[in-house]
């Protein structure tokens, strides 16, 4: 997918000033909220990936006055539990967010929306549901590499990756590259001769790399303030 | 601007359709009605089929489409796993040989979901691609009883479901057909079309398989998995050893081909909740092969049914030395031989006929097993015939169902000897039967043959017989100089280095010669010829979309369904009271499909006419023929088969079940996890059970009071 049919604010959102910064932030937001819920039920990393995944496809052809992110992060979750063979109870999950929000009005669902809203997501997902993830070459480039002491920071990079759009945007194998590379440049590996003996575009591994960077700087600027002001321009649920 | 106002507008009022729809049962939705209902085909434990045509709008009218409804599930877990990865995978192929997900439709008024496929009129023989993938079962048991510390040089599992309506079974397998029915040999135009078209799905799936990067690996499924099982949390399994051979003298391939989906669906959940193996490793199974029967497709090959296939992505440990399998009749020689290094060379989880794998010389055994098939078509016998070793019959298994609570409780037997010798009788007798027809194989062909654990064990009584001549025309009955002849011997090559593969075998002169393979392998090639006509599937064309029969509510099957109508969905579906009787009804599994016939013997002859207004030649006569076919099928459910082995009565096995486990005093625990671990020489037992509700114990006692 290109950055430009991602970054799409779509006009029933615009309409409620919604920005692209502001979609942006909220999808972050939403991605953290599943990783803390995935916490709490118990489910491996690649479900999580899975899960932001879907959430992040939704949104590329839907509102998110028309979807709620509240709702559809939990969904995504439940879908993906199920996709990847781990399947968890809507109830559990019902349950984790109640616990997690005990006051937020907003954020109280029952089973019944769960399950409404997983039949629009499959709907919205157009039913393609595989998704291929960094992980698996990551293991596979480090051990290559003979760099598997990196192992746990790298995958920590990984993880935030799916804070953006960029596995929309990019091959799994290159996001696990460029986290590599960041990896070895921030511990001061000498990784250059491995890279180059690759046979894979470097401009744009360097090109996913300073978006990763990019997206760590932005992060650093009352990131919650910003978070907050995005959320308060959502509608409220008609209940 | 208004655009995505537009669309909530219309969900909202498309939600109110629906719901107007489903207080008004006699209303279709709207999705359905561009599909004429022409009968229900099927049914088991994930939903129901359909047989439907595409309405004269579209530019398909007149196409034949299965509609898969999936029961949906009951303890509001919304969309069934099975179904998720059933259309994950779909979406992800298209292929012409692989079945075609047409489109998706979700009613959210009841929440189900219904698939919309290509019809397909014929299962190819299933037990030739299923049986293999027993290998995959027992890699996966090996793992898990390394897991549990038990060491073992081989395994041998098995599970079977008596429960599992074998609907599916009565798919009309060609080559049994032509051997029991026609007694004439397929003819050429139509055993290279199947061929060609095996090849061509099996080609693209090796292809396919590269192409998801890594160590992937796609399995296919032959049967759909029971769905519920994801979401029980009490089961009852029950392991218990012996040898493979021992039971496949007495269960028809058939049979064992339906079980082994349920089995290894039980592994995932064994493996899930127990052992907590390596990542994802779960994974299936068989492919069907559907052979399409019907207008612009017909005589299409169509590998079908991923409800259970997965992607596989995480390698599997690799085992220490697990042996053979089931039935060896399509297993290549170095796997015979003990190949064993699963990730270099051939391996036991490869040997699956679409299973693929990234290790290029995995795909090699597959086409062993295409091989044997080829030869088999064209001369209706299994090409290596190994015996089977005899034994004392054992136990399998059981499967009971409670439908109130739509508990499951399963019990798998699987078998496995302990501390076996290296290399059994069977696997002997199978390389001797490979060296009878083959010749025997020297290292000068063969390189690699000397690395060959078995090889080099057992050297005298592999190297005992000697069998120099090539006898293979004479067995196939074809010229050595014909390209039929040099593509079989190419597929049958000792070397799995040399063995042709599906990509190379696709391009081999055979296919190239007259008769040309076509996308239509029944067709008569030459017009003089009489086209063969294939039973095809009964049509059940009473029920409607809800798997109600609100038409004729006289007819006993279905008047059952018509009751639950008002609350259809809840998965009381007839049959699926039986298991509460299971002692006393142990043969109705068997009964049952022969119990349908009737009421689909009424439909059959309107329905094989109406399903074919063009008039294409295979379907001349149908009506006629369809009506005889059936009653033949009734009075034969083709299980006697010569040269395969006997299917003994269900009853009869199940009791024989009931006393050995008797004999063995098992001791069923209930309620809480209970790993018994019996020594029965020379078997070995594993009896696992975790019931997490009370309501499963009365069944259990079912079990044991038998």
């Amino acid at each position: 997918m290109d950055p430009e049919d991602i970054d799409v604010v779509q006009p029933l959102d615009r309409e409620r000033g919604i920005s692209l910064e502001d979609f942006k932030l909220i999808k972050m937001h939403m991605s953290n909220y599943i990783t803390k819920l995935a916490q709490n039920v118990k489910v491996r990393q690649r479900v999580v990936a899975t899960a932001i995944t879907y959430m992040r496809r939704v949104y590329t052809r839907r509102g998110l006055t028309e979807f709620d992110p509240r709702l559809v992060a939990p969904t995504c979750l439940y879908l993906a539990a199920k996709a990847e063979e781990s399947t968890v109870q809507a109830r559990l999950l019902v349950f984790y967010i109640k616990k997690m929000y005990p006051e937020d009005i907003r954020y109280r669902f029952e089973i019944k929306d769960i399950l409404e809203m997983e039949m629009k997501i499959l709907e919205a997902l157009n039913y393609y549901l595989v998704v291929f993830h960094p992980y698996r070459s990551l293991t596979q480039f480090l051990q290559d590499a003979g760099m598997m002491d990196l192992m746990q920071f790298t995958w920590g990079i990984v993880n935030d990756t799916y804070k953006m759009d960029l596995i929309l945007i990019h091959p799994p194998h290159l996001i696990a590259l460029a986290c590599i590379y960041i990896a070895s440049v921030s511990k001061e590996k000498d990784s250059i001769a491995w890279f180059e003996e690759l046979r894979v575009d470097m401009n744009v591994v360097k090109n996913i790399s300073m978006e990763i960077l990019d997206f760590y700087d932005n992060m650093m600027n009352n990131i919650e303030e910003r978070i907050n002001i995005a959320f308060s321009k959502l509608p409220l649920r008609s209940a | 601007m208004s655009n995505r106002g537009g669309g909530i507008l219309g969900n909202h009022h498309h939600l109110q359709q629906q719901q107007q729809q489903h207080n008004n049962p006699n209303n279709k939705p709207e999705w359905l009605q561009q599909y004429d209902l022409i009968g229900k085909i099927g049914e088991g434990t994930y939903g129901l089929v359909f047989l439907a045509r595409i309405k004269p709008p579209s530019p398909n009218r007149g196409k034949s489409i299965a509609i898969k409804k999936f029961k949906q599930s009951k303890d509001g877990d919304g969309v069934s796993p099975t179904a998720i990865r059933e259309i994950m995978l779909l979406r992800e192929i298209t292929h012409e040989n692989v079945v075609k997900l047409v489109n998706v439709h979700i009613n959210p008024a009841d929440m189900s979901l219904y698939l919309a496929f290509d019809y397909a009129e014929h299962d190819l023989y299933v037990g030739i691609a299923s049986l293999l993938f027993v290998d995959l079962v027992m890699e996966i048991l090996s793992t898990f009883v390394q897991g549990s510390g038990m060491r073992m040089s081989h395994l041998y599992s098995y599970i079977f479901s008596s429960l599992f309506p074998p609907f599916k079974l009565l798919g009309q397998e060609i080559i049994r057909y032509h051997r029991d029915k026609v007694n004439q040999a397929v003819n050429q135009y139509t055993v290279k079309s199947l061929l060609w078209q095996l090849l061509n799905g099996l080609n693209y799936l090796h292809r396919y398989a590269l192409k998801l990067q890594g160590q992937s690996l796609l399995l296919v499924s032959l049967f759909p998995p029971p769905p519920h099982i994801p979401y029980y949390h009490g089961f009852f399994a029950a392991v218990i050893g012996s040898s493979i051979e021992t039971l496949s003298h007495q269960i028809s391939w058939y049979d064992l081909a339906c079980i082994l989906s349920l089995h290894s669906m039980m592994f995932h959940v064994c493996i899930r909740n127990f052992f907590m193996m390596s990542t994802c490793f779960i994974l299936c199974e068989i492919v069907s092969l559907k052979v399409m029967g019907e207008g612009e497709e017909q005589g299409v090959v169509k590998i079908a049914d991923f409800g259970l296939a997965r992607i596989y992505q995480a390698p599997l440990k690799p085992l220490a030395d697990n042996g053979v399998v089931v039935t060896i009749w399509y297993r290549a020689p170095e796997l015979l031989l003990g190949a064993k290094h699963y990730t270099s060379a051939v391996g036991i989880l490869i040997s699956s006929l679409i299973l693929a794998r990234l290790t290029v010389s995995s795909y090699e055994s597959d086409m062993w097993a295409v091989g044997c098939i080829f030869a088999e078509l064209l001369t209706l016998k299994p090409l290596f015939q190994g015996a089977e070793v005899k034994a004392t019959p054992n136990p399998f298994q059981l499967l009971v169902t409670n439908t109130k609570l739509l508990l499951f409780v399963l019990i798998i037997l699987c078998y496995f000897s302990v501390i076996n010798t290296s290399f059994t009788f069977s696997q002997l007798d199978q390389l001797d039967k490979i060296f009878k027809v083959l010749g025997h194989p020297t290292p000068e062909k063969w390189s690699t043959l000397v690395n060959l654990p078995h090889w080099q064990q057992d050297v005298q009584h592999i190297q005992g017989h000697k069998y120099d001549n090539t006898a293979l025309y004479s067995v196939v009955h074809l010229s050595p100089k014909t390209p039929a002849y040099d593509l079989l011997s190419k597929m049958l090559e000792y070397d799995p280095r040399k063995r042709i593969t599906a990509a190379q075998a696709l391009e081999h002169e055979y296919f190239k010669t007259e008769p040309l393979p076509g996308r239509n392998a029944f067709v008569p090639y030459r017009p003089d010829e009489k086209a063969v006509n294939y039973p095809t599937r009964p049509v059940d064309n009473t029920a409607d979309f809800e798997g109600t029969a609100s038409i004729q509510p006289s007819q006993p099957v279905q008047s059952g369904n018509a009751v639950s109508g008002n609350m259809h969905g809840s998965h009381i579906v007839p049959n699926r009271n039986m298991p509460r009787q299971m002692p006393t009804m142990v043969g109705m599994p068997r009964m049952q499909p022969q119990g349908m016939a009737p009421y689909n013997m009424s439909s059959q002859a309107g329905v094989a006419g109406a399903m074919n207004p063009g008039g294409m030649p295979m379907q001349r006569g149908m009506a006629n023929q369809a009506h005889q076919q059936q009653q033949m099928r009734r009075k034969d459910p083709g299980m006697g088969l010569p040269g395969y082995p006997q299917q003994r009565s269900r009853r009869s096995i199940t009791l024989q079940a009931a006393a050995d486990i008797r004999a063995m005093g098992l001791d069923l625990e209930i309620g809480h996890l209970t790993p018994i671990l019996y020594n029965v020489n020379p078997y070995f037992v594993i009896v696992i059970v975790k019931l997490s509700n009370s309501e499963l114990l009365s069944n259990d006692q079912n079990l044991l009071a038998f």
